[in-house]
């Protein structure tokens, strides 16, 4: 029999987080560049440390 | 990379083999490694010691994680290049690095093309935001 680590200890986790199926998606590169643009955008350039 | 200089980096990330490996990487687009660090309060350290232009920070590290790292090396400096590369990219997470002052989330399981071209552009985009502030400052 074989075992997947990985998922036991998700299964664990998510054990341990009251066991709600909360998987989290996880973003591809590009939804994390689109994120960091909107922030970007959204955040003028502070002024920068003295 | 692009610059005269060589740009001095910090690896944080508690796997030799994954140092090792941004490492080479880093390198070969011409950075110096100027430290390695296997968990967030070594980081902090050599931060102080190197003085570098852009840290990679890997998330999951003991000791101290690299979000709390990241938070502290901010405090520090707004001027240093700060990338999260780490295999931890929940958009929660995402937003959690972004909001706490990191430059750029960078998959660890990029295509090496990827995320080189992903580093470069991000210390670009870095040294364009560091020319506006000066400018703007003048």
């Amino acid at each position: 029999m074989k075992f997947d680590l990985a998922k036991m200890l998700e299964e664990v986790k998510r054990d341990e987080r009251g066991g709600k199926a909360q998987e989290k998606k996880v973003l591809t590169q590009e939804e994390i560049k689109a994120m960091a643009r909107r922030r970007r955008r959204a955040e003028p350039a502070k002024p920068q440390e003295k | 990379m692009s610059e005269k200089r060589k740009v001095r980096v910090l690896l944080a990330d508690d796997e030799s083999h994954v140092r090792l490996f941004v490492k080479t990487v880093v390198s070969s687009m011409g950075c110096q490694v100027v430290g390695e660090a296997t968990n967030g309060k070594e980081a902090l350290e050599l931060f102080d010691q190197t003085s570098p232009d852009l840290v990679l920070l890997d998330i999951n590290m003991p000791v101290m994680d690299g979000i709390a790292a990241l938070k502290a090396l901010r405090v520090k400096s707004d001027k240093v290049a700060i990338v999260m590369l780490t295999s931890l990219a929940s958009a929660d997470i995402v937003e959690q690095c972004l909001e706490a002052g990191a430059n750029y989330h960078l998959r660890k399981d990029l295509p090496l093309n990827e995320l080189k071209q992903e580093i470069r552009d991000t210390w670009l985009a870095h040294m364009q935001d560091l020319r506006d502030a000066a400018g703007g400052a003048a």
